[in-house]
């Protein structure tokens, strides 16, 4: 871990600023919300899906690495998605809708989160060992494929180590490193403070230090 | 934290990580599986506003009843009535003035006496065809032995 610090990426992202240039979700986002108001709902819905569309993949990237399971990440993006279309009347169009949409994804995160602790708190995060498959044999002499096995078991330290974080930590480490969003994004999105979202990055990357090194 | 913090080391690890990140969350959801995922959510908004239907207990139409159950239920209501003006009518005699009562059936104050056996008077009639019979009998011949007989008996 040796090197210069170098300076905050999230500081030198460009910061969104909706009142300059809205993002396409936003102004997506502000029709729909007009469409509903003014009863236009088969249209409003119509309209929906290219804001769904635009989105989805982020979300889900979100999601996915939040909750490490396909059919939990599934079940929280569609929840975040049908809770935005529900309260769109409540969306303040002058502020960036990626944040508000972000923070209903992570509440819907957070929501599927508890309930599988109550169900299903015997289910580990499963690795391939986990979960019985057979290891495979490095063949003698192969190099390539003897990186890639390495790089796979990297790999899986680092999605157990991240997996391990507390919940709060892992959300924000989350949404800085997945989602790329600023500490002033993720304090919108998650109602902390931007102090409180900063203590967590720290206190997560020191965790993560030791795993993350040698990550290619 | 400040990410200043963070050195060219951490970054290339960071960088690393997302982006086998999401590598990794695209390859479990590829094209088809978002395209299947926005029809759901599509799907699930077409519902929205729709109230449950509700499916009414089965009943049959008024036109399957038959009349005999309706006559069942007259006759049922009419023993009901019946017996409740049954009832109430028991209770009411007694209200009825004592005069109006027939005899047979007024309570006697007067002491009672015992019983007397009742002899029933029943008229002989005088049957000459009998006595003819009788005479005729004690004039026969077989009758003769019977006359000891006939002493002894007291008078």
């Amino acid at each position: 871990m040796a090197g210069q610090p170098i300076a905050d990426l999230a500081a030198q992202r460009q910061p969104r600023t909706p009142d300059a240039h809205p993002s396409p979700a936003s102004v997506l986002a502000a029709e729909i919300k007009a469409l509903v108001e003014a009863g236009e709902r088969d249209q409003a819905r119509e309209r929906f899906g290219a804001l769904v569309a635009l989105l989805q993949r982020r979300a889900i990237r979100i999601a996915f690495q939040y909750l490490r399971d396909a059919a939990d990440a599934d079940e929280a993006v569609q929840d975040a998605f049908v809770k935005v279309f529900l309260h769109i009347d409540q969306y303040r169009s002058d502020l960036p809708f990626d944040v508000w949409f972000t923070r209903i994804l992570v509440n819907a995160a957070l929501d599927r989160l508890k309930a599988r602790g109550r169900q299903q708190r015997w289910i580990s995060h499963s690795t391939d060992e986990e979960n019985g498959r057979p290891v495979e044999q490095v063949p003698a002499g192969d190099a390539s494929h003897e990186r890639r096995l390495l790089a796979k078991e990297k790999w899986a330290q680092v999605t157990k180590a991240v997996a391990a974080l507390p919940d709060r930590q892992r959300l924000v480490f989350t949404l800085c490193h997945i989602d790329e969003r600023t500490p002033a994004e993720i304090s919108a999105a998650t109602g902390m403070s931007q102090a409180t979202v900063r203590v967590h990055l720290f206190r997560a990357l020191r965790k993560l230090r030791g795993v993350l090194g040698g990550m290619e | 934290m400040n990410r200043r913090d963070i050195n060219e080391t951490d970054q290339i690890a960071l960088e690393a990580y997302r982006a086998r990140a999401c590598a990794e969350a695209d390859a479990a959801f590829d094209d088809q599986a978002l395209e299947t995922q926005r029809h759901k959510i599509l799907a699930k908004l077409a519902h929205l506003g729709h109230p449950a239907r509700v499916i009414r207990f089965p009943k049959a139409p008024l036109g399957d009843i038959n009349t005999g159950a309706i006559n069942r239920r007259w006759v049922s209501v009419a023993a009901a009535a019946g017996l409740i003006i049954g009832v109430l009518g028991g209770q009411f005699v007694h209200l009825v003035p004592q005069q109006a009562r027939p005899a047979a059936i007024a309570p006697s104050n007067a002491p009672s006496l015992p019983a007397q056996p009742q002899f029933l008077q029943i008229s002989a009639p005088i049957d000459d065809g009998l006595l003819d019979e009788v005479e005729l009998a004690m004039n026969t011949r077989g009758a003769a032995e019977l006359h000891a007989l006939d002493e002894l008996t007291p008078r």
